[in-house]
């Protein structure tokens, strides 16, 4: 690198070093920004899709993975199981046989709540234990299984996955052990169990503790469907859909392209701070480096003066600024990762630094500096050498 | 024998608002090469201009200048700074280094404009130590005497062979011991390398180191070849 640039960057090591956090900021922003969407997605699309049953049983109405809370009745987990008979309660109801090629169901609820650690959400599961492992490869490794919340004492208790038992805090903010106390829905839980491997969402209570709370009682979220085999899935979907209509009956494995699709709105959020961060690189750059201009003015006649074309000095005040933005870039990198780090010791929160985005995180930063410098280098490069020199 | 420089009829007109000043009315003047000449005369005669002329940083308002047969006169911004850069030498009464560069590197940075990535060391060297900066190669300009610094400035504009240094008031900054040994160098590159050089001066003393004194007044060549002591008391 030329001594002269180096030189220049080293004679003004406090505006050099805002230009670089400036650009860094923006490099912050969106690998942050994207990485923290796409860690939260994809953490989510890999739990909802970690399970044994093939077949997911929704209610009607628009696909909600998350946020729609016990709008479903529980008793479709019964109904496609064992099928549906009149009875003296409801002799109405048109029967119907199992549906083929099923060999377990489990009604299981969803909460989103606040984070307890403060930062973002975290989802809770109702379940009713014994069905969900039927469906699940779920293991208790620590303590007991989750009581079925009819059981005196049962009501508020809580499994928890082994990533939350290592990295979560109780009410107390105390490490999470065995006995330990936390806060679901409002309410204190004590956690008798610890799981793997992480499956829905990471904190467990019983479904019907979740359905007095929320007041929904007999309802559900969704109901887990698992199938005889693997390969009997396709066919019973198509059961699904003709027996029970205006449901929805999707596979397990459609689950993360439906996250993908969930995060199509979130891309439009994410072009806006990627657009930002092209204009924090430019406005920073452009600001450093026009003041650079002004100040050098007299140093930039020396240069005409000794003969530099104007090609010489906008490609010197070019790499300046591409240096500064890369080491902008780096230092972005640098504190992305160590927020990374912060963020999923501290919280629950995931963050997924992919390459792609680094990648663009860092064109962001450079192809942002060198724009910035355009318009400065151009006036540098069109100064009058006899004013230049002479400037004062 | 062509001359190195020649500078016919040249005016130059300035413009500040709506008013015309004039700072060249028509200077005509010839040097040879290898010769050492000075420019005497008041302020504002014009001196600085008819530099800032010859090294291609001012374009006149007509006339013509010509440096070993190209016609600075004729060409564009872009071709007068390439012919700058190949064939003129600037010293300035301020110095003008880069006072975050070495010495040494300031010669470097004039090396890569002249010749891209191409440098000679040992041309380098050969300059720095006829102007007696040997040792001063990896001190920055405020680390060196002013007597330094205009070395450092001379040597930066020679080491590219150009064929004309010009050089405006180069001693104006220096006290009398520095001058002598500044003027002492410069009779030095004129001598041992035939550098062809042209000084502006209101120093009789320098001047009198000249081959050559030139007389300006009023934005005319007076005089080409005139005694110091004839011009020593028509200027500041």
């Amino acid at each position: 690198m030329d001594s002269l640039i180096a030189a220049n960057i080293s004679q003004r090591p406090l505006r050099t070093a805002i230009s670089i956090i400036g650009v860094a900021l923006g490099v912050i922003l969106v690998t942050l920004f994207v990485g923290l969407a796409r860690g939260m997605m994809h953490d989510a699309a890999r739990r909802q899709s970690n399970v044994d049953a093939e077949v997911r049983f929704l209610p009607g109405g628009n696909i909600s993975l998350a946020g729609n809370p016990l709008m479903l009745q529980q008793r479709y987990a019964d109904a496609i199981l064992k099928g549906v008979q009149p009875t003296a309660h409801d002799p109405d109801v048109l029967p119907k046989p199992p549906v083929p090629g099923v060999i377990a169901t489990t009604a299981v609820g969803e909460y989103v709540q606040s984070s307890v650690a403060g930062i973002g959400f975290e989802m809770v599961d109702g379940l009713d234990y014994k069905s969900f492992v039927q469906c699940t490869h779920l293991n208790v490794t620590k303590g007991r299984p989750l009581g079925d919340g009819e059981t005196p004492g049962s009501e508020y208790e809580a499994i928890v996955d082994r990533y939350y038992a290592e990295s979560g805090k109780d009410i107390d903010g105390n490490p999470i052990r065995l006995g330990s106390r936390i806060t679901v829905l409002g309410h204190e839980f004590t956690i008798v169990g610890v799981y793997e491997p992480s499956v829905l969402a990471r904190v467990k209570i019983p479904l019907r503790t979740m359905q007095q709370l929320l007041g929904g009682a007999e309802n559900c979220t969704f109901v887990m469907v698992k199938c005889e085999r693997p390969e009997l899935a396709d066919e019973v979907i198509e059961q699904l859909r003709r027996y029970y209509p205006g449901n929805h009956v999707i596979a397990t494995t459609e689950i993360p392209a439906l996250y993908s699709q969930g995060l199509a709105p979130v891309e439009i959020f994410l072009n806006v701070v990627i657009g930002l961060s092209l204009v924090i690189s430019v406005l920073v750059i452009l600001l450093a480096m026009y003041t650079t201009i002004i100040e050098r003015t007299r140093e930039i006649g020396i240069l005409k003066s000794l003969g530099a074309s104007k090609r010489f000095i906008v490609v010197t005040i070019e790499k300046e600024a591409a240096l500064i933005s890369a080491m902008g870039v780096v230092l972005g990198f640098i504190a992305a990762v160590a927020g990374k780090l912060w963020l999923e010791a501290n919280t629950r929160l995931m963050v997924d630094l992919e390459i792609k985005w680094l990648v663009i995180a860092a064109l962001i930063g450079i192809v942002g500096g060198i724009v910035g410098a355009i318009y400065p280098a151009l006036r540098a490069a069109n100064l009058d050498p006899v004013e230049a020199i002479s400037y004062d | 024998m062509k001359p190195v420089l020649e500078t016919i009829d040249l005016k130059m007109v300035y413009h500040v608002g709506k008013v015309e000043v004039p700072a060249l009315r028509g200077a005509t003047l010839q040097v040879e090469p290898g010769e050492y000449v000075a420019i005497m005369g008041p302020s504002g005669c014009g001196k600085s201009t008819f530099l800032h002329i010859v090294g291609g940083m001012l374009k006149p308002t007509s006339g013509r200048v010509i440096i070993e047969e190209e016609d600075l006169t004729a060409m564009t911004d872009a071709q007068r700074t390439d012919l700058r850069r190949r064939k003129i030498g600037f010293v300035f009464q301020r110095f003008n280094l880069f006072p975050t560069l070495t010495a040494e590197g300031n010669l470097k940075l004039a090396e890569r404009i002249h010749s891209g990535n191409s440098q000679d060391p040992g041309r380098r060297r050969e300059v720095l130590k006829l102007l007696g900066l040997a040792d001063k190669t990896h001190h920055k300009p405020l680390e060196l005497s002013g007597g330094e610094q205009q070395r450092v400035a001379i040597a930066r504009a020679v080491i590219n062979r150009p064929a004309i240094l010009l050089a405006d008031e180069p001693t104006g900054n220096l006290d009398t011991e520095n001058s002598d040994v500044v003027l002492d160098m410069m009779a030095q590159l004129n001598k041992e390398l035939r550098q062809t050089i042209i000084m502006i001066t209101h120093n009789a003393e320098a001047a009198a180191r000249a081959d050559r004194v030139i007389e300006m007044r009023d934005g005319h060549v007076v005089r080409s070849n005139v005694q110091v002591g004839a011009v020593q008391g028509t200027h500041k």
